[in-house]
């Protein structure tokens, strides 16, 4: 019965990669495409068209929709406004730790890193392995990351990666940095047949996470119609890590958005 | 039929005007133009600054946050292609430069207008540089680069769209350094003692201060300035009256304007293009990591092109006039000099050190430079004819305790120093030092500070050094360094009293290529010296640092970035796919 869907859904979007994805095309498959992937896909590739909602309209379909696709698409726009909001750092903080969904207080995380930036090193860490919720410790992370990256070592981040004692937050932080090292230096890059083992199989969700945000690098370059297939077929084999399923819906919503 | 009539007098006139008009057409598509493609009008180039604009006055201002801003105000007589690097017509349509090299005079666009509307002549020429820049009450650092032989050239007006220049003497360099910003006489002019004996003598260093209103400061560049807020915004808009066109006779600029996002911090510039709160960013080298990982998904381009390294050049000098006489021998010999190229191995220094960020560096003319020549003699890494040419010379492991020897059986050895604290220079020394040991020779590391080596370098007390000098498009900046008797001539002061031929020679060549205003003929004498210089290896060149730039995707006509104007130079032919967006951002 759900490969007998998932076929019907497949031809239906083929199609309309074909003919050109629209915005409803988009909304309808990020509240309720069968496939969490498709809705992720949909959702990234919203995020242009949702910037032209309001901030409570954003607030509200990122701290209640029912589909994953809208409230990323809502989130990830709702980040963009904010970075032009006036708040303080206290407000920020309370924002990424209060929201009601995962979702709502991703939104606060690009204009709360602008407000730890100034921070020193320590404080920064601390935050990051200590902080009220997975947002907080992941903005904290980011920013104290950046603030160090001139000492970062592809090793140091695969061992932040790699240690279950650190919070969640600040490892997905070092993970997508670590992407980069992955990327650079050219001489010691990883290809993409090495990113996608890494990516299906790494010792542990961060480490395949990193490996699939390096990724997306490659899959870029792919057509719409391609991603699409592939992730429904990814779909169908329960096998597939999450973090590579994720690489392809990403490249997906972005191969979207680009055809909008 | 009335209408028609209207329509066709109305053409007429707007054909006239235009004609009437000299605007310069940027040919996008063709030549040096090809990656530059017709563009949309709207939208602002958002770009960090780390600091305040001091002042709006190009002729005073010193620091890049009030130069970047006021570089986008003015123009000059003459440009320089931001991708040739070559001098061609700016606000002079043309020159003629009389046949003893001594009289350049320039004739000018006709029909152009001031930001402000004001019509553009001769006069506000002739004020520029006779009311201000020749004008010892103005503290202007570009005085001091139209100098030629200590004296200022003279200028005179011809009529109104034509001014003429006399100089003491022929001076090639002079092309390239008469683009100065033309001020507007109508707004300047009476504070200028020059014009005016009662004017304040401060006054011309003072005006266009920072709280000037910005409908008094006039210029005719591609942006006008419209707002400052301290410690916020710098805000540049179209000037109406530009005279650029596309080839499709579109005015340039295409862009409404440039923004200047004020912060004082380098880690929140960087965080906010991540952001997407500014369109472009020149990253560092550790910066690039991060960008790169989140380039895809975020839409940003990291340029980084093997074909645009930095100006500058970092070498290894080895001091002919060293206080050891038995090592001064030998630095002295070519031979010796050639072995020691052959001892750097520069694409490890690129793999390894340099991140890839880095190509090596053969000439002492920077390599985008339209002077630099590529094809010198090259002396790469090469341990076995390193040994061959030591071995040659004398220098051989007599004792065999594995270190090569003087002829009186003493090991042959030497100081290599570089400045402390600089990681990149430090891992290149040491591997310098691996592979000389894996030829026998001797060579001993020892980083000093800065400022004891620049004394030691200066004062000829050093034995040999890794160091880097800054560079330019143009050699004869180099002067003072490749001249017999030049200040920075440090790797053998002594040929001011004894030149050797090729010193003499290279003299010579720096007097000829300055003298000629053709380019082909000042190209012929800068390349001999340049094969000069590559095969007496008086400085052993190493590796030359990559140029870096990082911008949204959004962003187009950007295939030009590079060190000669970064991305504000260009900023006239950029123009945003989405008007709407700054960065990856929708926006208003």
């Amino acid at each position: 019965m759900k490969k007998v869907s998932v076929l019907f859904i497949c031809g239906m979007v083929a199609s309309l990669g074909w003919a050109g994805v629209t915005v409803a095309d988009l909304e309808r498959m990020a509240a309720r495409d069968i496939i969490p992937e498709i809705q992720l896909a949909a959702g990234y590739a919203l995020v242009t068209p949702y910037a032209a909602k309001s901030e409570t309209d954003l607030l509200n379909l990122a701290s209640s929709a029912s589909g994953a696709g809208i409230r990323l698409a809502a989130s990830l726009a709702l980040a963009q406004k904010w970075l032009d909001a006036e708040k303080t750092r206290d407000e920020w903080l309370a924002l990424a730790t209060e929201g009601k969904t995962a979702e709502a207080r991703a939104a606060a995380v690009p204009a709360l890193m602008e407000a730890l930036i100034g921070d020193n090193a320590d404080a920064l860490l601390e935050l990051a392995k200590t902080g009220p919720t997975e947002e907080v410790q992941y903005a904290a992370g980011k920013a104290y990351l950046q603030k160090v990256r001139g000492k970062l070592t592809r090793d140091m981040l695969e061992g932040i990666c790699a240690d279950d004692t650190l919070s969640g937050g600040y490892r997905k932080a070092a993970a997508e940095v670590l992407a980069g090292y992955y990327l650079f230096p050219k001489l010691t890059a990883l290809s993409r047949q090495e990113l996608e083992e890494k990516a299906l199989n790494g010792a542990n969700p961060y480490l395949r996470y990193a490996a699939a945000t390096a990724l997306v690098s490659f899959l870029v370059e792919e057509s719409a119609d391609a991603l699409y297939k592939k992730v429904v077929s990814l779909f169908l084999d329960p096998g597939v890590s999450a973090e590579y399923r994720w690489a392809y819906a990403q490249a997906l919503g972005l191969a979207w958005a680009k055809g909008l | 039929m009335k209408k028609l009539v209207i329509g066709l007098v109305a053409s007429a006139f707007l054909v006239g005007f235009a004609l009437a008009q000299e605007y310069k057409v940027v040919p996008f598509g063709q030549d040096e133009w090809k990656d530059f493609t017709v563009g949309n009008y709207g939208g602002y180039l958002v770009v960090g600054s780390l600091d305040n604009p001091k002042t709006f006055n190009e002729h005073v201002a010193q620091e890049t946050s009030s130069t970047d801003v006021t570089g986008r105000l003015h123009a000059g007589l003459v440009e320089i292609n931001p991708i040739t690097d070559l001098p061609e017509p700016g606000l002079a349509k043309s020159w003629e430069i009389s046949s003893d090299g001594l009289t350049i005079t320039f004739y000018l666009r006709q029909g152009l207008q001031w930001s402000d509307g004001e019509p553009f002549t001769a006069d506000d020429v002739v004020f520029t540089f006779n009311g201000v820049i020749f004008n010892e009450d103005v503290r202007t650092d570009y005085r001091d680069v139209l100098m030629v032989e200590d004296k200022l050239p003279t200028c005179e007006k011809v009529d109104d769209f034509t001014v003429a220049f006399t100089l003491p003497a022929p001076f090639r360099p002079f092309l390239r350094m008469i683009g100065g910003a033309i001020y507007p006489a109508h707004k300047l002019q009476q504070l200028s003692r020059v014009y005016n004996p009662d004017a304040d003598p401060e006054a011309l260093n003072s005006v266009w201060g920072v709280d000037t209103p910005p409908e008094e400061i006039v210029g005719m560049g591609p942006f006008k300035l419209k707002e400052f807020i301290p410690d916020q915004l710098v805000v540049l808009e179209r000037n109406p009256y530009y005279w650029k066109v596309d080839p499709q006779g579109n005015k340039l600029p295409y862009l409404d304007g440039i923004k200047f996002v004020i912060s004082f911090s380098l880690d929140t510039i960087m965080l906010k293009f991540r952001n997407g709160e500014l369109d472009v960013y020149a990253p560092r080298p550790e910066d690039l990591a991060t960008l790169i990982g989140e380039a895809a998904a975020k839409g940003i381009e990291i340029m980084i092109d093997p074909t645009k390294p930095l100006f500058g050049t970092t070498w290894i000098a080895f001091n002919q006039d060293c206080p050891n006489e038995n090592l001064r021998e030998y630095f002295r010999m070519v031979e010796f000099r050639q072995a020691m190229s052959h001892l750097v191995d520069r694409q490890s220094m690129i793999d390894n050190i340099y991140l890839g960020l880095g190509v090596p560096q053969w000439s002492p003319v920077s390599m985008l430079s339209p002077f630099y020549y590529p094809d010198v003699p090259k002396f790469p890494y090469d341990l076995e004819r390193a040994a061959q040419l030591l071995d040659q010379i004398g220098l051989v492991d007599r004792n065999g305790d594995g270190w090569r020897d003087f002829p009186d059986g003493t090991t042959f050895e030497f100081e290599l120093t570089t400045n402390a604290g600089n990681t990149i220079r430090e891992q290149c020394c040491q591997m310098f030092v691996e592979d000389a040991k894996k030829v026998g020779l001797k060579v001993n590391f020892v980083p000093i500070a800065f400022n004891a080596l620049v004394t030691k370098l200066l004062g000829g007390e050093y034995e040999a050094c890794l160091l880097g000098l800054t560079g330019s498009s143009e050699p004869h900046g180099g002067r003072n360094v490749e001249w017999s008797c030049g200040g920075l001539h440090f790797w053998k002061y002594s040929d001011c009293e004894e030149p050797t031929p090729v010193a003499q020679r290279i003299d010579e060549l720096f007097d000829l290529g300055v003298k000629t205003y053709d380019f082909n003929e000042a190209y012929e004498y800068y390349k001999e010296y340049q094969i000069l210089a590559a095969e007496n290896q008086f400085l052993i060149y190493t590796v030359n640092m990559l140029f870096r730039y990082a911008f949204y995707k959004n962003l187009q006509n950007t295939a030009a970035f590079s060190p000669l104007v970064g991305a504000l130079g260009l900023s006239e032919f950029l123009w945003k796919a989405n008007p709407n967006m700054v960065g990856n951002r929708v926006v208003g």
